[in-house]
């Protein structure tokens, strides 16, 4: 199992009547090789991109027809119409890239008349190492957001002062069927997890998503807890998640 | 065990009735090592027109050693040897089976007249091999579907040519990236994949559905094994008789992804 160092977000907004897209170029994972790509899909109309809080993100069967062309840095194509399907989080085996990927060249299409509106929310991760046992403790905050909120860490974690979880090995969230997103910075601002989706964190026993077979894996990370946040999508109902952070 | 696939094999067991059914006896598969036994539920056969086993109801599986037929699993039930259904955590078999020893208890009278179908993996060296590498290119393949008797041959890529393959991806598009109409789902369930190198079946009517494992536990990987484009297939089953098969299958397409090793 890979304890993740970095997982950062591409969003590519979506415009009527363009099939292709390309890989923006300014990106904090340009020059570095990626692991894997994760793409995620919302579960329903009414989410909101974590990015801007406005744009939909393209919902679940909105990617169906979607492949992608990816080109490392030597111009070699290291993936020839890939089915967008085995990008999907939910794939528990996605495809390892382990290349350094050419962010010209490489690019995502559609195939069909009808291309979706929104955007399509794309991690790419890097750096990540295999893991090194699994976590023996763990601190579990449950919470609740309002439609459209967001809170930080700290105010999870501070009735547990004498026991705050660090450094961070793993999370999972029970957020009840409706995803959340969160955004993790370090003490040392060496790691990058932006707008993580909690699709991604879920505890086994969801019904709804594959089985894991242990929390969702960091890499020794020494969470800031003051300026990490977790953030509610949807505008038109409040969430009560329950976070439990491994260490 | 080492769990990477090289050698497969469809074997199909009518359940003339109730009580043990035995498996038929295949000369490729004596005295090799078997990795596992899928049970595969499924209407429509290749190469038959007989009914296929859709639900693994009270049916156990039986396997015999080769040395002393012993039984060294027995009375297992069907549905532990369904890939779907347990999420692909496989019951290991790890040794050379009896197959004519072994049999299927039938305890389900609705059973008795259908063929249940096994997917036998097995140790196949010769058409297989170690990694060499981690460094994977993913490529794809579209089948058009022409035929629903005879086989529906894999296009001849030369760019694949020669190559180590360690995964299959199935996926279920409605459109491939060729502009051409794929199989749903529930058609790509009665879709079987022959990958043939010389004269020999590498993977001989393999269901193709196997390969779908987005939400599987545990993944499905091919020990780099070798085939020739030219001569693999893909088959329809029912052999002609699956209901709307000439208005709704010939004419589409299957769409897969490939991974080789650099």
């Amino acid at each position: 199992m890979t304890a993740h160092n970095n997982i950062d977000l591409v969003q590519i907004n979506l415009s009527p009547g363009q099939n292709e897209y390309y890989f923006p170029q300014n990106t904090g994972w340009a020059a570095r090789r990626v692991d894997r790509l994760r793409l995620y899909l919302a579960p329903g109309p009414g989410m909101a991109s974590p990015v801007d809080g406005i744009t939909p993100v393209l919902a679940e069967g909105g990617a169906d027809n979607l492949y992608f062309d990816l080109y490392d840095d030597g111009e070699r194509c290291v993936c020839r119409r890939l089915s967008a399907a085995h990008l999907h989080y939910a794939n528990n085996h996605p495809p390892r890239l382990g290349s350094v990927l050419s962010l010209p060249l490489s690019r995502l299409y559609f195939v069909g008349d009808t291309v979706p509106e929104g955007c399509i929310l794309l991690y790419a991760e890097y750096g990540g190492r295999e893991a090194g046992g699994a976590p023996h403790r763990a601190l579990s905050v449950a919470f609740t957001l309002p439609p459209g909120g967001e809170t930080g860490f700290r105010p999870l974690v501070d009735e547990y002062m004498h026991q705050q979880p660090r450094p961070v090995r793993g999370i999972t969230v029970d957020d009840g069927g409706q995803p959340l997103f969160l955004t993790l910075r370090d003490e040392t601002d060496t790691h990058v997890f932006n707008h993580l989706p909690s699709s991604f964190m879920r505890p086994q026993r969801q019904a709804d998503t594959p089985p894991q077979a242990q929390p969702f894996l960091l890499d020794r990370v020494d969470v800031d807890f003051d300026n990490s946040s977790v953030r509610n999508p949807f505008a038109d109902r409040a969430a009560a998640p329950t976070i439990t952070f491994y260490y | 065990m080492n769990k990477k696939l090289s050698g497969a094999k469809l074997l199909l067991v009518p359940i003339a009735a109730m009580g043990p059914n035995k498996f038929p006896y295949v000369e490729d598969l004596k005295g090799r090592v078997i990795k596992y036994i899928d049970f595969y539920p499924c209407r429509w056969l290749p190469g038959t027109a007989d009914e296929g086993l859709a639900t693994p109801a009270d049916l156990y599986v039986t396997l015999a050693d080769q040395v002393g037929n012993a039984y060294f699993l027995h009375g297992l039930p069907l549905e532990r040897l369904d890939y779907a259904s347990t999420c692909g955590l496989r019951q290991p078999v790890g040794q050379p089976v009896s197959l004519q020893n072994s049999f299927v208890d039938c305890r389900n009278e609705q059973a008795v007249g259908t063929t249940a179908a096994f997917v036998v993996w097995y140790d196949l060296p010769q058409f297989s091999a170690r990694n060499r590498t981690d460094d994977l290119l993913v490529d794809s393949v579209t089948v058009p579907l022409v035929s629903e008797v005879r086989h529906n041959p894999l296009p001849d890529e030369e760019r694949m040519a020669r190559k180590r393959f360690r995964h299959l991806w199935l996926a279920a598009p409605s459109l491939t990236p060729d502009y051409r109409a794929a199989l749903a789902p529930d058609q790509l369930k009665n879709c079987y994949i022959t990958l043939r190198k010389g004269a020999y079946n590498v993977l001989d009517n393999v269901p193709l559905w196997l390969f779908y494992q987005l939400r599987m536990m545990d993944k499905m990987e091919l020990a780099n094994i070798v085939f020739d484009f030219q001569g693999s297939y893909i088959t329809i089953g029912g052999a002609g008789t699956l209901p709307g098969v000439r208005t709704d299958y010939i004419g589409k397409s299957v769409f897969f992804n490939l991974a080789y090793e650099r």
